[in-house]
Parts: C-alpha cells; sequence; structure tokens
C-alpha cells in the first residue's frame, strides 16, 4: 500500500509509533538489567503514553485500550505498586508485539487491522487488578481503580481474573517474526527475573531485524523508484523507509561545522580585505558565496513551519470537544512562525498536553459556561510569533481559569507543601504548584488528559530545550500558557557594539533603531530622579549606559548629550542602551555560555568574531530587567490582573510648591520635555511669566498658583525652576512644579469625584499614594493662553453644548487606555456631542456591526486585537458604515505613520492630546458631513 | 612515583602546581594542556572566572584555581592551562606550572584530611602521600559546579 493514500496525520503516527515501539522494546530488555532505573520507568511511560494518544485521536480504538492498560499497569510499576518481574516483562513485551501488529496493519491498509487482543488486556487488566485488590485499603488512589473498574464493564467482563487463552493464535499468525510470541499467560508475581531475560531477549533481537526498519544516523537510503516499488520486497516500500530520516545529532553536527565555516569564512574575509592580492579576493568572495549559500541550506533543512505541529491540534480539539460535549473554537495564529527542526521536536509533545489540558481542564461545559453569561462555545487560541529572539507560544483559554484554593488544598492534600507554606504564597507561586512532579489539576483521571505525565514533564521538556514556561490564569476568565523557546545554535545576524575595551552582540531581532543624543537638536537626554530618558518621537524611553549595567569603566571625556543610543525591544519594552562605539552587523553562531555564567543575565551566549576573539552576546530582556529595577522595582511584583490588563499608564510624578505633602501626576505621554530654568532667566510680560526657550517665548504657569495655593510668591521661589512643557498648537507651554519625582506606571482609572477644585481631574492612587492629577488643558482654559483662536473655540464649544441631546452629533472613540479615553470622551462632550466609547478597534467593529449609524469614529492607533489601522480597513471594507469619517488620535506621529493612516482609511491624524487640533478636526469632519 | 603492584588499581593523574602544592586531576578528564590564549573578559561575573577564549573554534571558559582557591592571583608569573571534558563542555584551569603525568596506586590514596584549609577542601577528593610531598586530587565536578552555590 502506497503511502501517498495515507494522510500526513497517520503517516506522522506510523512514524512516530514505529520509533516509539523501538524505546520502549530496548527500554523492556534494558530494564531487565536494570529494574531500579526510575528514568527508564518513565522513559517507557512516555512512549506507551504517546501511542495511546495518538491511537485515541485516530480512533483506533483496540489499540488504544491496549496501550491504556499497559499505561496503567507502567503507572502502577513507577508508582511501586507493583513490582517489576519477569512476567511484567513477558506481558509488555507481548504488547509490543501487538503495538507493532496494529501499526503494521494502520501502514498498510489506513485502518485498524482486525484482532482484539482480549486476552493481553485482560491479563493485563488482571494485573492493575493484583494491584488494587492488593492496596485498595491503603491506597485512596481512587481513580485508577475507577478506571479499571470502568474498563472492565466497557470490555463487558465481570471477572477480571478469567483468563482466555484464544489470543496465541492470532498472535502468531500477526506477528510472524516473532515466533517466541505467544506466551502462556505468566505466573503472577515471579520475582525470578534471571531465566525470563534469557527468554525475551532474542525476541528483542527479533524485533529489531524484522520488524522495525533500522534507522542507524547517516543510514541514508534513497528514495526508491515508483516502479520498484510495486516489487514485492514490501520493506522498501514502506513509509518508514522512503522518508529520510537523518539523526538530529547528526543535523546538529553540520550545523556546529558550518558554523565553525561560517566563522572562518568571516576571519578569511577580514584577512584578504586588508590584502591586495586581486585573487585572493576572488577566492574569498566566492568562498563567500558558497558559504552562505551552504549555510542557508542547512538551516532550512533544519527549519519547519510551526504550522506542522499546531495543525494536528485542529483533529485533536475537534475530536475532544465532541466527545466531552464542548463547544471549542481553536484559533490558531503564527502557524508560519519557522522553528528549529530539534525544537519543533521537543516542543510537540508539551504542547500536546497543554491543549488536551486546555481542552479538558480549561473550557468548561457549555451550561457552565451559559451560567457565567460566557458564550457557550468556548475559545482556545493558539498563537506563535518571534518576539525578543525567541518564539513565543501562546495558549489562552477563555474557559474557568485555575482556582487558586483549590491548587493549594489540593498540594497540601498531596502532601508536596505544608500549609504554612501555602498560606504564604504568592499568586504567581501558587500556580507553579501545578508544574510541581506528582500534581494534576484535573479533578478525575480521564483516557484525555493522561495522568501526572502532566505539568512537570512539560516543563522539564520546555526547560530542557533551554525555554520558559509562564502562566497566568484568572478564574472565571481564562488561563493562557506563553512558551519562551529561546534561539539556539542558530546562526544570527547581530550589531556589535563597543563598550569600555570589549565588543559585544546584540541580536538584530532585538533592535529597533540606532539614534544619535545630540545636546544642540531635538534629541537630547533628561534625567528623571536620576534615571536617564531620550525621548524619541514624542516617546520617552528609558535609557541606559552599557557600561553602567556592566561596571566597565565609562569612556573619558564624555558628553553627556552625544551618544549612540542602540534602541531595543525587549518583550515590547523599548529603552536604549548607551554604548561607546557602534560597528557593523554581522552574521554570529550563538554558543551557549558555560554553566558557570549562566546566572548572569546580561548575556545569551558568546559567539566567535572575525578576528578570533570571542564576544559575549547581549540579553537585551537581561539588561531591560536591569533598568527595570532601578527604575521601578514595583513592576517586578505586578499582580496577574495588572498582567492581564493592557491599561498600563506612564504617570509622571512631581510635587508643587505650599504643599509639601501631596502628590501631583501628569500622564507622562502629554509631557514633551523636562527642563530646569535659572530663575533669573524668566521674564513678566504683564502677570504672565515668560521665557527664552528654543528661539521663542514660552508661557511659564505656576502649577500651585493655579491651584490657588499663592503662599509662596515668585520672589519666594528657589533660583533653579523645574519645569515640565507640553507642546500645544506648535507651541510650546511651562508648568513650574516644586520637584519632578519620579515615572510611575498605573493601570488604576482616574476617580473623578474628588474632583475639589479646578485644575485637577481627579485622583488616581499610584504607589500606595493618593496623586492629584492635573488636568493641564482647564487650566490653560483659565488663562489666556491661546488667543482669540482659543476663545473662539471655546464659543463654538458652548454652542455646541446647548444643543439639545437628539440633535447631537453621534461619536466613537475607540481607545484602550481608560484614562484617554476618558479624556478623550470629556473632550468630544464638551463640543456637545455624544460619545460612545469602545475598548479596543476589535470592540469598536463588533460596535458598528450593531450601531452602524455613527457621524463619526475617533479611534487611537495602538489597541489590543485590533489596532487603529485595522479598524479603518474594516470600516473602509464594510458597506454600511464605509462612509463614516475617521479620526486617528495617537502619539504615533511620524510621515509614515501618517501615510499609513491616510492609507487605512483615515480623513485626519492627530497627536494625542493636542486638544485644539483634535477640536477643530472634529467640528471640521461633522459640518463636512453636515 | 611509579609502582609496580598490579593487582590493585593505578590511576594516571596529570599533575601541576599552585604556589607550593601538588595537585592532579585524572588524566582521562584532561583534553590538553595548553598556553595561555587571549582571554575576553565576562564583565560582571564570578572572580573565579577569568573570561572565555577560542579553542579551535570552542569557546571555553577558564577558571583561575588560585582565585578558587581563596589565592592572589600570580600576575608576574607565567601559567598554563589545563583543558579538561566536563558534563557541561570544556573547562580551562589556570594553574601556576604543569608537572607530569603520574601513575599512582591507589594504595597510598586518602580521604581529605581535616587539616586542609576549607576553602580547597571541598574541590578535593583526597590526596596521595607520595616521598615527601602531598599530591591533592581534585574533585572536578565540584570545581565545575562552583557556580551553583
Amino acid at each position: 500500500m502506497g503511502q501517498e493514500k495515507l494522510s500526513p496525520i497517520v503517516q506522522e503516527f506510523i512514524l512516530e509509533s514505529s520509533e516509539n515501539v523501538q524505546i520502549i522494546s530496548t527500554r523492556l530488555t534494558s530494564l531487565e538489567k536494570d529494574p531500579e532505573n526510575k528514568d527508564m520507568i518513565n522513559e517507557l511511560y512516555r512512549a506507551v503514553h504517546t501511542i495511546k494518544g495518538g491511537a485515541g485521536f485516530l480512533k483506533l480504538k483496540n489499540l488504544e485500550k491496549l496501550t491504556h492498560n499497559l499505561e496503567n499497569v507502567l503507572d502502577l510499576i513507577r508508582a511501586d505498586k507493583l513490582p517489576l518481574n519477569g512476567s511484567f516483562i513477558d506481558l509488555a513485551l507481548e504488547s509490543v508485539d501487538a503495538i507493532q501488529f496494529f501499526v503494521n496493519g494502520v501502514e498498510q491498509t489506513g485502518e485498524e487491522p482486525e484482532g482484539k487482543f482480549d486476552d493481553l488486556v485482560k491479563r493485563l487488566l488482571a494485573m492493575i487488578e493484583s494491584d488494587v485488590t492488593q492496596n485498595e485499603m491503603m491506597s485512596p488512589d481512587s481513580h485508577l481503580l475507577d478506571t479499571t473498574q470502568e474498563l472492565a464493564k466497557a470490555l463487558g467482563e465481570s471477572k477480571i481474573s478469567d483468563v482466555n487463552i484464544e489470543a496465541p493464535e492470532v498472535l502468531k499468525q500477526v506477528v510472524e517474526p516473532a515466533p517466541a510470541a505467544a506466551p502462556a499467560p505468566a505466573p503472577k508475581a515471579s520475582e525470578n527475573v534471571v531465566p525470563i531475560q534469557q527468554e525475551t531477549k532474542p525476541k528483542a533481537a527479533v524485533i529489531h531485524q524484522g520488524n522495525i526498519p533500522t534507522e542507524a544516523p547517516g543510514a541514508i537510503s534513497a528514495k526508491p523508484e515508483p516502479k520498484k516499488a510495486q516489487a514485492p520486497q514490501k520493506q522498501e516500500n514502506s513509509i518508514t523507509d522512503s522518508v529520510v530520516r537523518v539523526n538530529v545529532s547528526l543535523l546538529d553536527k553540520i550545523m556546529n561545522v558550518v558554523g565553525e565555516l561560517v566563522l572562518t569564512r568571516n576571519q578569511i574575509l577580514q584577512f584578504a580585505s586588508s590584502d591586495d592580492s586581486s585573487e585572493l579576493q576572488r577566492l574569498s568572495n566566492q568562498l563567500n558565496t558558497i558559504t552562505t549559500e551552504l549555510q542557508e541550506d542547512v538551516m532550512t533543512t533544519r527549519m519547519q513551519p510551526i504550522g506542522t505541529v499546531l495543525t494536528r491540534f485542529e483533529r485533536i480539539v475537534r475530536d475532544m470537544a465532541r466527545d466531552l460535549g464542548k463547544n471549542i473554537d481553536l484559533k490558531i495564529e503564527g502557524k508560519s512562525t519557522e522553528l528549529d527542526k530539534t525544537l519543533l521536536e521537543a516542543i510537540k509533545d508539551p504542547l500536546t498536553h497543554m491543549i488536551r489540558n486546555s481542552v479538558d481542564h480549561g473550557i468548561e461545559m457549555p451550561d457552565v459556561r451559559a451560567a457565567a453569561s460566557k458564550p457557550e462555545l468556548g475559545t482556545l487560541s493558539i498563537n506563535a510569533y518571534h518576539e525578543g529572539g525567541q518564539v513565543t507560544i501562546e495558549i489562552a483559554d477563555d474557559g474557568g481559569g485555575i482556582s487558586k484554593e483549590k491548587l493549594k488544598e489540593k498540594a497540601v492534600s498531596k502532601g508536596l507543601i505544608t500549609p504554612e507554606k501555602a498560606a504564604s504564597l504568592s499568586e504567581k507561586e501558587t500556580l507553579n504548584l501545578i508544574f510541581l512532579p506528582g500534581f494534576s489539576t484535573a479533578q478525575k483521571v480521564t483516557n484525555i488528559s493522561g495522568r501526572g505525565v502532566g505539568m512537570d514533564v512539560v516543563r522539564n521538556n520546555i526547560e530542557k530545550i533551554g525555554g520558559k514556561i509562564e502562566i497566568t490564569s484568572l478564574e472565571g476568565v481564562g488561563t493562557t500558557f506563553k512558551l519562551k523557546i529561546p534561539l539556539t545554535l542558530a546562526i544570527i545576524p547581530a550589531l556589535i557594539v563597543h563598550s569600555g575595551a570589549s565588543s559585544f552582540a546584540i541580536p538584530q531581532i532585538n533592535l529597533l533603531e540606532l539614534v544619535r543624543a545630540d545636546s544642540s537638536g531635538e534629541s537630547q537626554i533628561e534625567v528623571i530622579n536620576g534615571a536617564e530618558f531620550f525621548r524619541l518621537r514624542g516617546d520617552l524611553i528609558p535609557i541606559i549606559s552599557l557600561n553602567r549595567v556592566l561596571n566597565l569603566p565609562e569612556k573619558e571625556d564624555v558628553d553627556l548629550q552625544s551618544q549612540n543610543i542602540v534602541v531595543l525591544n525587549s518583550d515590547g519594552r523599548v529603552y536604549g542602551l548607551v554604548v561607546d562605539e557602534i560597528s557593523d552587523t554581522v552574521e554570529i553562531v550563538v554558543k551557549p555560555l558555560a554553566k558557570q555564567l549562566k546566572n548572569l543575565q546580561y548575556y545569551a551566549g558568546a559567539t566567535i568574531m572575525g578576528d578570533g576573539l570571542v564576544s559575549l552576546i547581549l540579553d537585551v530582556n537581561g539588561i531591560a530587567n536591569f533598568i527595570h529595577l532601578n527604575l521601578d522595582s514595583r513592576r517586578e511584583e505586578d499582580s496577574l490582573e495588572q498582567q492581564f490588563s493592557k491599561d498600563n499608564q506612564e504617570m509622571l510624578l512631581f510635587k508643587v510648591y505650599d504643599r509639601p505633602n501631596d502628590l501631583y501626576t501628569v500622564p507622562l505621554v502629554l509631557v514633551n520635555r523636562l527642563e530646569e530654568f535659572d530663575k533669573e532667566k524668566v521674564e513678566f510680560t504683564g502677570d504672565q511669566a515668560v521665557i527664552h526657550y528654543r528661539g521663542s517665548a514660552m508661557p511659564l504657569y505656576f502649577i500651585h498658583k493655579e491651584l490657588g495655593y499663592a503662599k509662596s510668591g515668585f520672589d519666594e521661589l528657589p533660583s533653579v525652576l523645574p519645569v515640565f512643557v507640553l507642546a500645544l498648537r506648535g507651541t510650546y507651554v511651562g508648568f513650574v512644579v516644586e520637584s519632578i519625582l519620579d515615572v510611575a506606571n498605573t493601570i488604576e482609572e482616574i476617580n473623578d469625584n474628588v474632583s475639589d477644585r479646578p485644575g485637577v481631574l481627579g485622583t488616581l492612587f499610584i504607589r500606595d499614594k493618593t496623586a492629584s492629577v492635573i488636568d493641564v488643558f482647564k487650566m490653560l482654559e483659565n488663562t489666556n493662553f491661546g488667543g482669540p483662536d482659543f476663545k473662539r473655540t471655546m464659543e463654538f464649544e458652548q454652542q455646541q453644548s446647548q444643543k439639545k441631546p437628539e440633535e447631537k452629533r453621534r461619536i466613537l472613540i475607540a481607545e484602550d487606555s481608560p484614562m484617554f479615553r476618558k479624556m478623550a470622551v470629556k473632550l468630544i462632550q464638551e463640543l456637545g456631542y455624544q460619545t460612545f466609547e469602545a475598548v479596543d478597534g476589535q470592540d469598536a467593529a463588533d460596535f458598528l456591526a450593531k450601531n452602524p449609524e455613527m457621524d463619526l469614529i475617533v479611534s487611537d492607533i495602538e489597541m489590543p486585537h485590533m489596532n487603529g489601522w485595522e479598524l479603518a480597513k474594516h470600516v473602509r471594507n464594510s458597506d454600511k458604515i464605509k462612509n463614516i469619517p475617521m479620526i486617528a488620535l495617537t502619539t504615533r506621529y511620524s510621515k509614515d505613520d501618517i501615510e499609513k493612516g491616510r492609507q487605512a482609511g483615515f480623513n485626519y491624524y492627530l497627536e494625542k492630546f493636542n486638544k485644539e487640533d483634535i477640536q477643530e478636526a472634529i467640528s471640521k469632519v461633522v459640518k463636512m458631513v453636515a | 612515583m611509579e609502582s609496580e603492584v598490579l593487582n590493585t588499581e593505578n590511576v594516571q593523574y596529570c599533575t601541576f602546581q599552585i604556589g607550593e602544592d601538588f595537585f592532579g586531576v585524572d588524566v582521562l578528564k584532561v583534553q590538553e594542556v595548553i598556553k595561555p590564549l587571549q582571554l575576553t573578559e565576562i564583565p560582571k561575573s564570578d572572580e573565579v572566572v577569568c573570561g572565555l577564549m577560542n579553542l579551535r573554534g570552542n569557546i571555553v571558559t577558564q577558571i583561575s584555581l588560585r582565585r578558587l582557591f581563596g589565592l592572589q592571583e600570580n600576575e608576574d608569573n607565567e601559567h598554563m592551562n589545563v583543558i579538561v571534558n566536563t558534563s557541561d563542555g570544556l573547562l580551562s584551569l589556570k594553574v601556576d606550572q604543569i608537572d607530569d603525568v603520574q601513575s599512582l596506586n591507589m594504595s597510598s590514596f586518602e580521604t581529605t584530611p581535616d587539616t586542609l584549609d576549607v576553602k580547597i577542601r571541598k574541590y578535593v577528593k583526597g590526596i596521595h602521600k607520595l616521598d615527601g610531598r602531598l599530591l591533592v586530587v581534585l574533585d572536578l565536578e565540584e570545581i565545575e559546579g562552583f557556580a551553583g552555590e
């Protein structure tokens, strides 16, 4: 039977099971010699478990039944409840032959072959029973008992010890190469291992020779010709032969050698460039081309889209959901994300376990979901993407989440932790309990999610390949697993930088851009409370000197304002790394660091440079953590709720004169620049303080005065005035404060019930204190800022707000940050329009589907689920709503962004909270529509 | 010291000196002995770690046994590197001076005496008493895992 008729899944199953059969038989024979080897028992167990899983999902009922029971026996042996003796080995080897029979049958016909092996199953059950009866009193492990009894029932057998001896005939027929495979039911509990050893050994040998094609690494056989394939030699025709399976360790070796070649090439190129010989130049160029090609080819042999693994889950999830009576929608994204073969293989099993767990325990039954007013259709999403030099795979369900209390209870009842310890666990630590060996979250052990192979194995496997697994869960909302798979043994492009006397490599994948801070121009380094920041197109990004991170000698006579900044992305956090010198981009081979250095979080590995010297590869995430600690050590302790929330706000904290005990704050995104001015340079035109700033006179407002605290007059103020500068309508406005404290993150919403005085928008709970949020716009309204134009806008606003509600224009605001949403709502309501709010693009799209009669959509760009550009495209492509004007409000205000916005379908593209522009644009657009 | 007793086990040691003391490691664990190569320092690493070297395309971490044993680094003198195979790859041990490979009989082997400096003791498997001097046999697994503490 040609393999082309078999589906890829079945082919995969055959290959995998053949391998596992081999593992099982070799392990079994080794176990006879070394029965105490727990690792081997575990390996055996997993191999059987994998076959069972495959059989279950291909609906090979009899094979599943057989392996399920074999697994049960192994489970008991693993738990020392059954002895590992000769009768077990016999039975197990017999099972191996049966499994091989099934696998061969499937390969030949594509279907499960006849042959039930009921006798074998019964003897396995008897073996399980022998334990259960012995240990029923002492072992409260009722799961197994249940399973066994259920299965016994399923088999329609009441007397389990009733042994049926029909089977050997079947066995003889199907497993011909193993004539010894038809055993009499082995006497139970025979501890006598030695004689059996002799008997089983040849059997195993037969299996090796006869049933399983040898797969020695490097044994590469040519693909059989189609004609030849019809020849009677069935071995040549089988899947296991026609696919060249190269041992991964050989690929690794080739990869390493190519890596060396790349390094040598780099050295030769460097040497050749300093030599005049044109022949050498030519040859080295040729070498360069060939090496690059070879390198790419070798890389591709190892790379596979993750989709090959992920698509398997579609079937698994569908079938499981049906079996369980659940409605589950599986969403897979990032199928084309490529991953090294080794890694892909390594994550396959862990992923399967996690998916199965999510389906089985994560997503609730439809009635439970309905009762919790969730949609009956549960969603399981798998998302794979490259991030920070790693491949991240997220598995998220919108199920019931994990009950932390239950986790603790269970861990305590299983004796994994003490009650005292349980009480002291943080949320995160509690969730991590599921990774403890011997912990399984299943209330009931089912055939589906397995038992105990669970999360500890998952984590071990992920960590073995240097990956990480994180879990977040909110009760009632869902659970998300995040797998981070590192880049290993790959050749990657990297930027070489110099700091101190050393050179370092930074993976290109983390690199956003290179900028040079410049004291004269727009790009300047600012210092807030000892931490340095750099303004990059409106965003204030933290910067840190590499010399400082690594305690390298600081460069002498360095001009603070004229430095090379490498802007890096670490898991979405952007920061700048100041280095002494920026050099070239080169391809490097990532080599892991020895374990003595593993605890240094700053390095991701090392590489050999063109000059033959070793350079360290910087770990962008590790360095980010370093700044993190300096900047805001509290972020480390973010609660889960906070991690779930995407509404993080950065707030600038400061104090004002006359209010020594109060904390004030404004959103950092409004602030354009932080300055300190000499008091002497402040001039007055009338009552208005101004200072010469960037070529024009900038008005200065004293926040304490604007708030009505007037004790400290200008004369009493110190000689240096800290100021934060806003850019409004192309001019700068300065606000004088007593001191600028820090930048802090918060997800809290502004509480505007306590807006006790004009100029205060409300209060915000931040850093365990209450800070008053300054409404800078209100403050400016109260002054004569803005001149006649501004006044006109004010009048227009008043006209608008006098209109009756039914005449009001309807404006949809899509903005993920609650604070900005609130501010935008306020701003638009001031114009007299009716506002509707959406928390992201998706929400807005959903809203529009039901309420297409909007007059205007005002949207943020950066939003989760669906960003502003996607929303604009969606709107322009939807018939009912395609004519609704759209305005983008954003901090992304580069030329490219504006162009991108225009193309997506935005009519206006405005900088966030340039209030006048926004109101003007809205009025204009609305009039246009009218 | 050559031993002529064939019935008891003989072990070959690669021996070297640090200061006035003689040390040995199982010769089967030693890949080679090399002169110093250019090192890349690792900022913020433990002071025991000297740096990384390129040994024919392999990146090898070098540690200073002097530092590990709590001694001052001997900057003036030349030193040698003993490259040993560990479970984690190659490791280079910086020593003062290389001696011979010696085949010693286990009958002269003794467990680590309590009098040995505490800083050194945990890296030591035992000692061989030789004519007029002691050969301290190092425990490579402990040395390799020093960072774990």
